[in-house]
């Protein structure tokens, strides 16, 4: 492990510094921006003309100063909110967000009171034990201990 | 539904012999009637009791690794394989009674075996069963 | 001619095993011995037809015979042999059939298993086995039959898709389509127990898990080669993309996680029972809607290679079975209570349920994603996309969450924990984690989610291997060398040891993926043939590229010659390939992979005078991902190897433990 955390070091350390940062923003952009004409491929995968241009105008806008925000807005503008890869976090579609957290937190709060449920001590069925007297268990107890025993260390040793 | 391009005579014949193969299988415990015995039959009514002792020596056994371990303190762990040992002891005691019960059953059925072969042969003794007894 | 016959033995296929279903249901609810062994034979037989189907339609490409609509729609005449196989379940007919095959076979394993095991249950759950197979029949032989004849004979086929045209192809789809069809098998399992009135015996629980264990590693397996092939042929230097079919053979594996762990403690504890059969009900119709997602979903996706109307089909599939097993487990519920109590709110059961819980909601978060953009385009007829960058928002943090309790879960002993204990033990790990986090911080990596969760892993490993080492140690004491003390300490328990190993896989898994996705280093270079060019310390010279043309495609394939650190890593050849009657092209990556990084190269622009555009990453770590697939399947055979405990031992030595004990 002491390795693999090593090996995370110096792969982190090692390349990262060798891509520009307006490189790296706009490498974040393509990944969150849909190409229009390839259903489910971010502009970042795609090889279509289209998503060759899209990424020509992001290297651009970035260039010129915009803001990551603004050059999503632009696109949103054009090609409408399906051209993201995530819904808007505004407006009706904050559901989409709020949902799987809401979900999240409504499902820990049952599985805690569940918990407690469960865990309030009940009566048991009275079983037999009590009729057992002290002496008989006893007896069960060693011939239990013996079957225990018979993979623990010292039996095998004995044996072999 | 299949499209066949000309029904050969071959082609009924090859369907005939694929029904068949089904056919037969299901016909089979039709018209045998036999080896139905334990089909349906209940489960073994030591299964429930054997799953349960599998059930209490794992917890046993994990009881203890756990104090070896070091997770579950010295207090807990005698809690534990007190209710563990009591559960194993009882499903010990049942399987005991069952396997009682069954011998006594076994031979109840040979003693009703025996009085029925001793009537049905006037009171002479079968020299076979003599020797092995 | 044996297309013929393999076409007619479909709706005989069809017939036994609805007779199978209806004979087993009838005979097991009214008690008729004799229809439950018939119907049992005649699900027997299903195999041996479907086998004559399958070797008909083999026979069908082998001989290239184009009157088979399907083989003219999946073969050419170019296609090597060796593709029939892939061939074979390329489209929606003959991967159907591949599925109804499969899984008659492994039917008739589980139903021999089941009919001596479990006398009262078989009946419903060979029934249930039987109906899922005359589902899948039905499809077959009325909406998608792959032995179907044209009505003229065309004097070429059009090949096979090119993307499937790999080696991962060769075992990725046949792997996650058997995978999902297994689920079934656990599910009727189950379900018989219930439908029986003996979900309340624990009887079922062994069989089940056995099966639902097989399922869920056939599964994971599916996914690994999934992302393996996503990683090598599709050529974005990505191998998970949360794409809807991805989603939607993600589902049914993680309730089936949740399923695989809870129920281990029906098994030692005979509690849960309720909800095991919940899980398994709810798994096996998250699988019924990959199968549906698949085939023809509402959901566009790049792997919708099936698209057809029977999807719908899929979908009235999935609504039966989850009414069904609503209605049932509501006729049932007053036989599954619980055999015992929980004794305390912290203890091993507590935390399985705390697992199950968080793998259902993370199933859940990705089912709400994968199916919101069909709800927004149903009520406002808009186009909403859901992503990639969404799940990885959303899902991110629960699978952290997940991680957390893979390091700590296993610390709390069954049945009771006190709090001063568990904080002792986890002490440790915890130690380990929080230095691990300082070390890397230290070391230069300063972005706060990354350390995190590289934290949390290690905090996952240190809890088992001080596991490890203390169960070893105390063993040693004992008297055991350390090997002997380790290798018994695995085998003596081995589903717990197994489960160990297995949590390990996940924590190498999570290590590539945390690695790569934040310190994956990517960029474009457009290059002329003798240029240089460096990126995270390899140097690679763009030779040049030669054009290649074969019958079915014509390639271009790219050389360079890299070196790294000074050391030269030969050359390397990355390919682009153009497949005309599919006017697709599909890219194989130049990869260099160490257990460190992996160097990867990908042409996508060439141009007539020898430039051309590569888009080349240096991925962090990805080779533990794939090494992690091996010690998964091993880990996961440890925890199914059974051992089992009988009485009869017990029993056997009274009189010498009356002599010891006296």
């Amino acid at each position: 492990m002491s390795w693999l955390a090593l090996a995370f070091v110096v792969a982190a350390c090692s390349a990262t510094n060798d891509v520009p940062d307006l490189e790296r923003r706009a490498q974040q952009i393509n990944k969150s921006v849909m190409c229009p004409v390839c259903p489910g491929e971010s502009i970042d995968q795609s090889q279509h003309p289209l998503a060759v241009q899209m990424r020509a105008a992001v290297d651009e806008k970035l260039g010129e100063g915009w803001s990551d925000a603004q050059v999503r807005e632009f696109f949103v503008e054009r090609y409408g909110p399906a051209v993201l890869l995530e819904p808007p976090a505004e407006g009706a579609h904050l559901v989409a967000w709020i949902v799987p957290p809401l979900g999240t937190a409504l499902a820990l709060a049952a599985l805690y009171m569940v918990v407690r449920l469960m865990a309030r001590p009940r009566s048991r069925p009275a079983e037999a034990a009590d009729e057992m007297t002290a002496a008989e268990r006893d007896e069960y107890v060693a011939r239990i201990e013996a079957v225990l025993d018979g993979d623990s260390p010292r039996a095998r040793e004995d044996a072999g | 539904m299949t499209a066949v391009p000309e029904s050969s005579p071959w082609l009924v014949l090859v369907g005939l012999a694929l029904v068949a193969i089904p056919l037969a299988a299901i016909l089979y415990p039709f018209l045998r009637r036999r080896g139905l015995h334990g089909v349906l039959a209940d489960a073994e009514p030591h299964e429930e009791l054997d799953r349960r002792w599998d059930a209490a020596l794992a917890g046993l056994r994990s009881a203890e690794l756990e104090r070896a371990i070091g997770t579950l303190g010295e207090e807990d762990y005698q809690v534990l394989r007190e209710q563990y040992m009591t559960e194993a002891a009882l499903v010990l005691r049942s399987l005991e009674m069952e396997a009682g019960r069954e011998a006594d059953l076994l031979a109840r059925v040979e003693e009703e075996i025996r009085r029925v072969r001793e009537g049905f042969l006037g009171g002479e003794t079968d020299p076979g069963t003599e020797d092995r007894e | 001619m044996i297309v013929d016959a393999g076409s007619l033995a479909l709706p005989i296929a069809l017939l036994a095993s609805a007779y199978a279903s209806v004979g087993s249901l009838l005979g097991g609810w009214r008690g008729i011995p004799v229809l439950v062994l018939s119907a049992r034979y005649g699900l027997y037989t299903v195999p041996i037809l479907l086998t004559l189907s399958t070797a008909a339609l083999v026979y069908a490409f082998v001989t290239h015979d184009f009157s088979v609509r399907y083989v003219a729609e999946n073969s050419n005449l170019a296609m090597p042999a060796a593709y029939t196989w892939v061939a074979f379940y390329a489209g929606n007919a003959g991967s159907l059939l591949f599925i109804a095959f499969v899984f008659s076979i492994i039917s008739v394993v589980a139903v021999r298993g089941l009919a001596s095991a479990l006398k009262h249950t078989a009946p419903f759950s060979t029934g249930l086995i039987a109906l899922v197979l005359a589902f899948f029949l039905g499809i077959i032989t009325f909406l998608a039959n792959p032995l179907e004849r044209l009505s003229f004979i065309p004097p070429d086929g059009q090949g096979i898709n090119p993307l499937l045209v790999h080696f991962g192809m060769f075992i990725h789809p046949p792997m996650q389509m058997a995978g999902l069809i297994s689920v079934a098998l656990p599910f009727s399992i189950a379900m018989g127990a219930l439908l029986a009135g003996r979900g309340g015996r624990d009887e079922w629980v062994d069989i089940g898990r056995t099966w639902g264990m097989i399922s869920w590693l056939v599964l994971t397996i599916g996914l690994l080669l999934g992302s393996w092939w996503a990683y090598t042929i599709l050529g974005w230097g990505g191998y998970w993309a949360w794409d809807p079919v991805e989603n939607s053979a993600l589902m049914p594996w993680l309730a089936m996680t949740a399923f695989v762990h809870s129920i281990m403690v029906q098994k030692r504890r005979g509690m849960f029972r309720m909800w095991n059969i919940v899980l398994v009900a709810v798994a096996f119709t998250l699988a019924e809607m990959g199968m549906f997602i698949n085939r023809g979903g509402p959901v566009p996706s790049v792997h919708s290679f099936a698209q057809s109307a029977m999807g719908w089909l899929f979908l009235a599939f999935m609504g039966f079975t989850l009414l069904g097993s609503l209605a049932a487990f509501a006729w049932r519920m007053d036989t599954l209570r619980s055999r015992e109590a929980l004794d305390a709110m912290l203890s091993r059961e507590s935390a399985f349920l705390a697992q199950n819980v968080l793998f259902l909601v993370v199933a859940f978060a990705t089912l709400w994603g994968t199916i919101y953009p069909v709800f927004t385009q149903a009520s406002a007829d808009e186009i909403i996309v859901v992503g990639q960058p969404y799940f990885n928002r959303v899902n991110g943090p629960l699978l952290l969450a997940i991680v957390v309790l893979m390091g700590i879960g296993p610390l709390l002993p069954w049945r009771r924990a006190s709090w001063q204990r568990v904080l002792k033990a986890v002490r440790v790990p915890l130690a380990v984690g929080a230095g691990t986090m300082v070390v890397l911080a230290v070391a230069g990596v300063h972005r706060p989610v990354a350390l995190i969760a590289i934290g949390v892993v290690a905090l996952a490993v240190a809890g088992i291997a001080h596991e490890w080492v203390r169960g070893t140690l105390s063993r040693h004491r004992k008297g055991e060398s350390y090997p002997v003390a380790f290798a018994r300490l695995l085998s003596g328990n081995r589903p717990r040891y197994g489960g160990y190993v297995v949590h390990l896989s996940i924590s190498m898994l999570a290590v590539g993926a945390i690695a790569s996705s934040f310190y994956e280093v990517q960029r474009d270079f457009s290059m002329e043939p003798g240029d240089t060019q460096t990126l995270g310390g390899y140097t690679f010279t763009y030779l040049g590229f030669g054009r290649s043309d074969h019958p079915d495609r014509s390639e271009v394939t790219a050389r360079f010659a890299a070196s790294a650190g000074g050391s030269d890593l030969g050359t390397m050849e990355a390919r682009r390939s153009f497949y005309h009657d599919f006017r697709m092209s599909s890219t194989r990556a130049a990869i260099r992979s160490t257990p460190l990084e992996d160097f990867y190269i990908v042409p996508s622009e060439f141009a007539e005078d020898g430039r051309a555009v590569f888009r080349v990453y240096v991925n962090p770590l990805v080779w533990w991902m794939w090494a992690a697939g091996p010690l998964f399947v091993l880990g996961t055979l440890l925890a199914l190897s059974p051992r089992r405990e009988r009485a009869a031992a017990a029993l056997r030595i009274p009189a010498a433990a009356r002599l010891a004990s006296a």
